[in-house]
């Protein structure tokens, strides 16, 4: 049994953003129907990684879905979506802003066949304004929202984050709209839409640089990986890679150097107070990169065990793929995809005690349950299959 | 009609620092009543930066509409008022650790036996079980451990972090969300549950198809500066009065992008001529091109060109500079509000909206303490003889 059993959602999302929420939905019971095109499908069946020919990205992202392919822009198309919509609690998309208006298969098109639907959608930019009718993609959010120009060394120039966050943040932002929206429901009956915003939602990550700058006029940009609060609290690199490690607070500080064995007194007595430390962080980054340059990652996670220090090798993904901690807490799922064959997943974060997720599930081909689904709402197979022929479904 | 969704809702927040703040801060704003409850030294992020007029802006931002009581839940009699307070509401949300929670037996079996149908919160570091668990965590240890430092940088340069609390923010929408269905489990069969979240699984939960890449082709998705390997040209460049990003991910939008910067030469460069020779030779042949091409265009011209054309594109923008943008406030992404403590002053929005549920009007954080008082006084327990000992 799924906490979310006998909740039906039609999922026109594509790509990572929307998918990465209705994900979400699907890994606790929800039935998701993909909605996607005939043909071609979510465009991220065509991303890399791919084996067998068939996409690992898609695959990622789409467990335990359903897939149905329609032609939207088709009058049958869009009928057939009146009546999926009929039976159905939550309606997810994420196109550019307008673009299922366009098909008339927008809210008001919906909330007149179903009073109590909830419509939710991610945009760029929202849905009116100067920007609405620009397409958005990640990295070009992550420039505009600030985010970019924050990460990265004062000497050198803007840094992307690497993961898309804009589209995996923006999708999680959507998820606590429609949980809520759905809650709402429950107590009052009544639908509504739910809108999250790529930049809306990357801008709001930057709480403490917008409140300093909107309220105080300063502009925080990017400081290397310090922190200008704690030192040393950074990335160092050392024998074998990279290690970040945490040392907040005067008494930490002589626990770490006790520890590490750093005695000399000139530095003992340069790097004393936090004060001290953050005033004099470069050359303090620069004495602990020496101090450890012999040094692996594993010898100095050792020798800072039970102090209390934060430490952390920086993992690349074939480590944390055999993390045991991460093996552990089930964020490391292993699943035998019918195409692909044995591959690898991030499991869901969200872990309720009365509620084990189901999620060892693979996605669905293209087209896999158009046939059930359309029996499900009530079509003929005489129906179905001269929508087949007509190229509808 | 419009209304507050959440206002039957009520939680006891024991936590410190931002992901069970921020998670409570949406509850808050929906409506439920969220009771902080602070040692009476107060919440570690009232002193935290940037300040005004010496009173933490951070705090407030996050505090809104919650209210704030003090106990030291390290007294007995401290703790007894917290169970008698624990019946009166339905979730319970903390920072500290389960050992923590265990010793001073407000642990979720603990609560469980008080009142049935609790809903216990936690958010940590690494958890509640695992080999890792209890473990000392940071932001900037949970970006290293979690991959996502791995993936963010130059090749061959040091890993970078993320200077927003990414990690922080991720836990903190699944915290939500896993609060919100546990009441809806609770709603549905009368049950409540532990809701454990930990703030490293978040962070891994964004690193995209890299377990994917890594388990079906031995690749590893590591750091690659601004390019994303999966399209080309799909990078920031620098240009003669600063950065540009360019996102360019179909054959059409790289036509349009030849056409638009007047790049025909390149259009017509067989070696470009498909979005797989682009892209897999990008670093080499590509990049360098363009990066000589676009140094020599001021950086609005270049987005210009790019938007008329239909391509994705935004130049850099700083804090100041996204922040001072009309339409950041014209449609929402930031808003002013009168604070009666701050006066006007600006915060940013929640990034999604309700069409028929209303957010709280705007108020200025609970002083520390300040609403003890009422929220005792509904289990009846307070009178003034009372607080020096139970704050103390």
């Amino acid at each position: 049994m799924g906490l979310l059993d006998g909740v039906k959602v039609i999922d026109f999302t594509h790509a990572y953003s929307g998918p990465f929420c209705t994900l979400n939905l699907a890994d606790f019971g929800a039935e998701v129907i993909k909605v996607e095109k005939i043909g071609s499908g979510d465009q991220s069946r065509a991303w890399a990684p791919f084996k067998n020919g068939y996409s690992g990205y898609y695959a990622s992202f789409n467990r335990g879905k359903k897939s149905l392919t329609l032609d939207i822009s088709s009058d049958e198309g869009k009928k057939i979506i009146f009546d999926l919509i009929k039976g159905s609690d939550i309606v997810c998309s994420n196109f550019k802003a307008g673009t299922l208006e366009k098909y008339g298969i927008g809210y008001e098109d919906m909330k007149k066949i179903k009073p109590d639907i909830i419509y939710a959608t991610i945009s760029g930019y929202g849905n009116e304004g100067r920007l609405s009718k620009y397409a958005a993609y990640d990295n070009v959010i992550q420039a505009m929202s600030g985010v970019m120009d924050v990460n990265g060394f004062s000497d050198g120039g803007p840094t992307k984050v690497g993961p898309a966050i804009g589209d995996s943040y923006t999708g999680l932002i959507l998820l606590i709209g429609i949980i809520t929206a759905y809650y709402n429901r429950l107590k009052t009956g009544k639908g509504q839409k739910v809108d999250a915003t790529m930049l809306g939602s990357l801008y709001s990550t930057l709480e403490y640089p917008v409140l300093d700058y909107t309220n105080n006029r300063n502009i925080i940009s990017r400081t290397d990986n310090s922190n200008p609060y704690y030192a040393p609290d950074n990335v160092y690199k050392v024998k074998d890679g990279y290690i970040a490690l945490s040392v907040r607070g005067d008494s930490k500080w002589e626990i770490f150097c006790s520890r590490m064995g750093i005695t000399d007194s000139d530095i003992l007595k340069k790097f004393k107070t936090n004060k001290d430390r953050i005033l004099n962080n470069k050359e303090l980054k620069s004495f602990l990169e020496n101090y450890m340059s012999g040094m692996s990652r594993n010898e100095i996670e050792d020798i800072l065990k039970d102090t209390g220090i934060p430490v952390s090798g920086v993992m690349n993904i074939a480590e944390a793929l055999d993390d045991e901690h991460l093996r552990a807490r089930k964020m490391v799922l292993d699943i035998t995809d019918p195409i692909i064959g044995n591959m690898k997943l991030v499991g869901n974060p969200i872990n309720l005690s009365e509620n084990p997720n189901n999620i060892n599930k693979p996605s669905p081909t293209l087209g896999e349950n158009t046939i059930d689904i359309m029996r499900s709402i009530g079509y003929s197979d005489e129906e179905i299959s001269q929508f087949q022929k007509d190229g509808v479904i | 009609m419009f209304n507050l969704p959440l206002k039957d809702i009520k939680i006891l927040d024991l936590s410190e620092g931002l992901s069970c703040a921020l998670a409570t801060k949406y509850f808050a704003d929906f409506g439920a009543k969220v009771v902080k409850i602070e040692k009476p030294s107060g919440d570690k992020t009232r002193k935290w930066a940037p300040l005004k007029n010496g009173e933490s802006l951070y705090f407030n931002y996050l505090n809104s509409g919650k209210q704030s009581i003090t106990l030291d839940i390290k007294t007995e009699y401290g703790i007894n008022i917290f169970k008698r307070l624990v019946k009166k509401y339905d979730v319970i949300c903390t920072s500290h650790e389960t050992n923590y929670m265990e010793n001073l037996g407000i642990d979720y079996e603990s609560l469980k036996k008080l009142k049935s149908n609790i809903i216990y919160a936690s958010c940590t570091y690494f958890g509640d079980y695992g080999p890792l668990s209890g473990a000392p965590g940071s932001s900037i240890v949970a970006q290293a451990r979690g991959v996502a430092m791995d993936m963010t940088g130059v090749e061959n340069g040091y890993p970078v972090k993320c200077a927003p609390s990414v990690a922080e923010h991720y836990a903190a929408g699944y915290l939500y969300t896993g609060i919100m269905l546990a009441i809806i489990d609770k709603i549905n069969r009368g049950i409540g549950q532990k809701v454990d979240i930990s703030i490293l699984d978040s962070i891994f939960s964004c690193i995209e198809a890299a377990p994917a890449a890594y388990s079906m082709t031995n690749e590893i998705h590591t750091r690659r500066g601004n390019f994303d390997p999966a399209a080309a040209p799909y990078d920031t460049y620098e240009t003669q009065d600063g950065y540009v990003a360019i996102g360019c991910s179909t054959q059409s939008q790289w036509h349009k992008l030849c056409k638009a910067l007047g790049f025909e030469d390149l259009e017509n460069d067989p070696r470009f001529a498909e979005q797989e020779t682009r892209r897999a030779g990008y670093l080499d042949n590509l990049q360098p091109i363009l990066r000589e091409r676009m140094i020599k265009f001021k950086k609005d011209y270049v987005q210009e060109a790019c938007l008329e054309n239909g391509i994705p594109c935004s130049t850099v923008m700083n804090i100041k500079e996204i922040s001072d943008l009309p339409d950041i406030k014209q449609y929402g992404f930031l808003f002013d509000a009168h604070d009666t403590v701050f006066g006007k002053i600006s915060y940013p929005s929640n990034p999604f909206k309700l069409s028929d549920s209303v957010q709280k009007e705007w108020s200025h954080a609970p002083r520390l303490g300040e609403n003890t008082s009422s929220v005792l006084m509904e289990i009846g327990e307070f009178d003034d003889i009372d607080r020096d000992k139970q704050i103390g």
